[in-house]
């Protein structure tokens, strides 16, 4: 049974805490659901299907590597986040599309990119805030 | 069931008024609009107030401030639909015979909440992990650039042109024209967007008369606008792909619009649409079905969207120019529609206006294009 990471504490806040799991040998996993009626997979789990309102939901794991759809760097929005700000939504092989944070400096529509767990950045007491961020692996194909 | 027409317009110019309150923002707009009809405030049988922000009982607080109160308010919230979404109440409430007489208002306060973007529900999932409304927008800009070619200068040229419009209207936040040059240097917001690409925050209200056919003809003539179709629709959720250059929320209002009006895209003479920020507009040229996919960027250079060109699409100025108070754009952008129909608009009056066309559509939800969209279309 795949069980979320436990990740915040004192001084941690892990924003991406519902979608965050341990793999086998306690690597960080990207968690996901499906739903048992509609069969829509979505990020990250949920109760109940925002797409057909089942409630028998099956956590899934996420495949750790996705295409580029879209991205932008961001210079305005909450003083928390680490800057620059990179922003964008990625396709995994699953057909579930995922908005993330990206770690890294060039990025172009069509990368290929890989999940990971990261800073995201600190709250003005410090707190430091981790989340899932999508880093860049290779080139269109 | 009667047709519903709008008999007078009205609107607090919009701006900064950090000192003022809401209610002292938005209230010269509602006796503008009585004036403008020829009614007294007896003759309002019911009023919906649009505001996204503005707190609770907007339109008591608003209508308390000239002894207006006593009668139905409803207050709506539908983020950059609200106003549009109260419009739709007031319009299905006179067709359905329920009242002759109905105001509508949309009044914001954003200088209330400091300055920034747009705050958003931080129990949304995107928001937790930093998204904004800049964010999003810049990411269909991106894609579409991808796609379709779409340049920075065509970009550019959206704020050149609404500014352009903004320089004259008396009514607009923004009253400077700007250059291709200025946009691009302006300062960078969310890649590929400069400032100048970015509606401005301020406040405003704008308010409407809608009236039956009946209470029309007994107080405007013909200066009687009739509203040809009242739409409103929310975004729907999807997990998976969706394509970021079409908007599925305004191509689905649009199809309905049209069928409710018996008109079709070449019918529209103007339209206010929702420039949030540049590829907005651009994305709904192609969602109103002015121009093709992926033809938005030489639709515009080529002047077709200009006063005086196939479709004048936001003679106001649009919201890059002429404001964006949340709330308030929806029912300001029919205060344009209405005057441009009567054909009070001077320097920037669109040539032998017959059907116009608004169009608010907004709320950053995670897993939608939009929250919710309002488009109505209206005619002399």
């Amino acid at each position: 049974m795949l069980q979320p990471v436990q990740g915040s504490e004192a001084g941690r806040r892990v924003v991406s805490e519902a979608a965050l799991g341990k793999g086998p040998k306690g690597e960080p996993v990207l968690l996901g659901c499906r739903c048992d009626a509609c069969a829509n997979e979505m990020v990250p789990p949920v109760v109940v299907c925002p797409v057909c309102g089942g409630e028998a939901m099956t956590t899934t794991v996420q495949p750790g590597e996705g295409v580029l759809y879209t991205h932008t760097t961001v210079h305005v929005g909450g003083a928390t986040w680490k800057r620059p700000l990179r922003l964008g939504y990625v396709d995994l092989p699953n057909g579930v599309r995922i908005f993330a944070q990206l770690d890294g400096d060039a990025f172009a529509i069509g990368d290929r990119v890989a999940f990971d767990v990261s800073t995201l950045g600190r709250e003005t007491d410090g707190t430091e805030l981790v989340g899932y961020v999508f880093k860049r692996v290779g080139a269109a194909r | 069931m009667s047709e519903a027409d709008i008999i007078g317009v009205g609107m607090t110019r919009f701006g900064k008024y950090p000192d003022k309150h809401l209610a002292d923002i938005a209230w010269p707009a509602v006796k503008q609009a009585l004036a403008d009809a020829g009614v007294e405030p007896k003759d309002v049988q019911a009023a919906y107030c649009g505001s996204a922000l503005g707190g609770m009982m907007v339109g008591q607080r608003v209508l308390a401030r000239i002894g207006m109160t006593g009668i139905p308010i409803t207050n709506v919230e539908n983020a950059c639909s609200s106003s549009s979404t109260a419009l739709h109440q007031a319009v299905m409430a006179v067709r359905a015979g329920k009242y002759d007489v109905v105001l509508v208002i949309g009044a914001e306060k954003l200088t209330a909440l400091g300055g920034g973007t747009l705050p958003l529900n931080d129990d949304d999932w995107e928001v937790q992990h930093g998204m904004v409304m800049p964010a999003l927008y810049a990411m269909r800009a991106m894609r579409y650039m991808h796609d379709y070619g779409l340049t920075r200068e065509q970009l550019a040229l959206v704020s050149v042109k609404n500014r352009g419009n903004g320089a004259i209207n008396l009514d607009a936040q923004m009253q400077k024209p700007v250059t291709v040059d200025e946009v691009l240097a302006s300062r960078p917001i969310a890649e590929p967007f400069t400032l100048l690409q970015c509606c401005p925050t301020g406040d405003g209200a704008a308010a409407i008369i809608v009236a039956s056919e009946k209470a029309a003809k007994k107080f405007a003539g013909k200066r009687a606008i009739r509203v040809l179709a009242s739409d409103m629709t929310s975004g729907k959720f999807t997990s998976g792909f969706r394509d970021m250059t079409t908007p599925e929320i305004t191509v689905r209002g649009s199809k309905e619009a049209y069928e409710e009006a018996g008109l079709g895209p070449e019918d529209i003479n103007l339209a206010e649409v929702h420039d949030a920020f540049s590829i907005a507009e651009l994305i709904y040229y192609e969602a109103f079905g002015f121009c093709g996919r992926g033809e938005a960027g030489n639709f515009l250079e080529s002047g077709a969207t200009k006063i005086g060109g196939k479709v004048a699409v936001n003679p106001s100025g649009g919201l890059l120019a002429k404001g964006h108070p949340v709330g308030a754009t929806g029912a300001a952008q029919v205060v344009e529609v209405v005057r441009q129909l009567r054909g009070e608009c001077g320097a920037r009056q669109v040539p032998d206006a017959k059907v116009g066309l608004t169009h608010a559509t907004g709320g950053g939800i995670a897993g939608f294009d939009h929250g919710a969209c309002s488009i109505h279309i209206f005619a002399r």
